[in-house]
């Protein structure tokens, strides 16, 4: 079917920004707000279209990463083995946790993630809980 | 000197069409006196085909297509009000109510939301989806104008508006899901960013109550959705409507 073809994008500065945020966040750990406005300075872009980007994406941090990392693995093979009940435990200790759809780790399930390395996540393996 | 484009043939609602090739469904329409509802859509802007109000049956077309998008064909047979249609249109306006935190009763816009003569038009009287009461907030951190969220349903007339006929592109859209919102800069407080011009387009054409005029009560917000296509006239064709 014939649909209007998107136009061009009027101003033709490449699509280099979200390669660009990735460097940024690799360098800081995050998208600190000086380094996106700079980056928008840079390009000459508007700042929403950089931060829209930014925060569009879920692995663009807009917030400084905490001293340890944890993601807690939502895949279906965790999610049968008892993920859920994983969260739910580490949220009643308030530990903050980011969530991922697979780490491909399923024969272990459930997993998770602890500063890049990937580990049990049966709530009673979890020394540091 | 440019070339016509060539003329296209078809049908809609059984009445026999012509139109150039490079005219949109929805043009067509208005030009033969038939009436769709739309939200997005704004003459004067590049449509963008978010609100799905404009949804059109073509015959031997699998899908329905938003008619502001979607140009014409010749031998198109298209219709704009199949049971269907009407069941999906209704359905819309009642998931833009259940998304937001839209009260009338209090509004701005009260009388004059295309929001309401939308859901008017289509007969939707309650929603059958389960309201949302999303926890949004209300910027009104600039000195004339306010963005209340509550009321926003993201048709992004005000980021077009501000980027392709003021040129500021103060808006755009952030983040996504449910968490999705109307942003000004770098989704800083309205007033804080330098961009803004003050000049108020994005007021004069947010369909709703989400963006007013701060002096605006309960039902005193007065839109000016026609200043979109009465500028893009100006700028691009140098013809003046003068209203």
């Amino acid at each position: 079917m014939a649909t209007k073809p998107e136009p061009p994008a009027p101003h033709g500065l490449g699509d280099s920004l979200v390669e660009r945020l990735h460097a940024v966040q690799q360098q800081h750990g995050y998208l600190p707000p000086e380094e996106l406005q700079r980056l928008a300075r840079a390009m000459a872009r508007p700042l929403s279209e950089v931060m829209g980007v930014a925060s569009f994406y879920h692995l663009f941090r807009l917030v400084p990463p905490g001293l340890h990392r944890c993601v807690v693995c939502r895949g279906t093979a965790c999610f049968v083995r008892g993920s859920e009940r994983l969260e739910a435990s580490l949220r009643q200790r308030g530990v903050a946790f980011e969530t991922a759809s697979c780490v491909g780790a399923c024969g272990q399930a459930p997993v998770l993630v602890l500063d890049g390395a990937v580990r049990s996540g049966d709530p009673g393996e979890l020394p540091w809980l | 000197m440019s070339v016509d484009p060539p003329v296209v043939h078809g049908h809609i609602n059984g009445q026999v069409f012509s139109a150039a090739a490079d005219a949109t469904l929805l043009q067509v329409i208005r030009a033969a006196g038939l009436q769709v509802p739309t939200l997005c859509h704004l003459d004067g802007l590049t449509p963008v085909g978010a609100c799905r109000l404009c949804l059109v049956a073509i015959e031997g077309h699998p899908k329905l297509e938003p008619a502001c998008v979607t140009t014409v064909a010749e031998g198109m047979v298209v219709h704009t009000h199949t049971p269907e249609l009407e069941t999906y249109r209704r359905m819309a306006v009642e998931l833009f109510f259940a998304e937001g935190n839209h009260v009338c009763a209090f509004c701005v816009a009260n009388g004059s939301c295309e929001l309401q003569d939308v859901a008017v038009e289509v007969g939707m009287d309650h929603s059958r989806f389960p309201y949302q009461y999303p926890q949004r907030h209300v910027d009104a951190s600039h000195t004339q104008f306010s963005l209340d969220h509550h009321r926003c349903i993201l048709c992004t007339r005000c980021v077009r508006v501000c980027d392709e006929i003021e040129g500021a592109h103060v808006w755009d859209v952030g983040y996504r899901g449910s968490a999705c919102s109307i942003i000004a800069g770098l989704d800083q407080p309205w007033g804080e960013v330098a961009a803004c011009t003050s000049c108020g387009k994005c007021v004069d054409v947010c369909p709703t109550g989400a963006l007013f005029r701060k002096e605006d009560g309960t039902a005193e917000k007065h839109p000016h959705p026609e200043r979109a296509a009465q500028l893009a006239e100006a700028r691009h064709e140098h013809r003046w409507t003068n209203p």
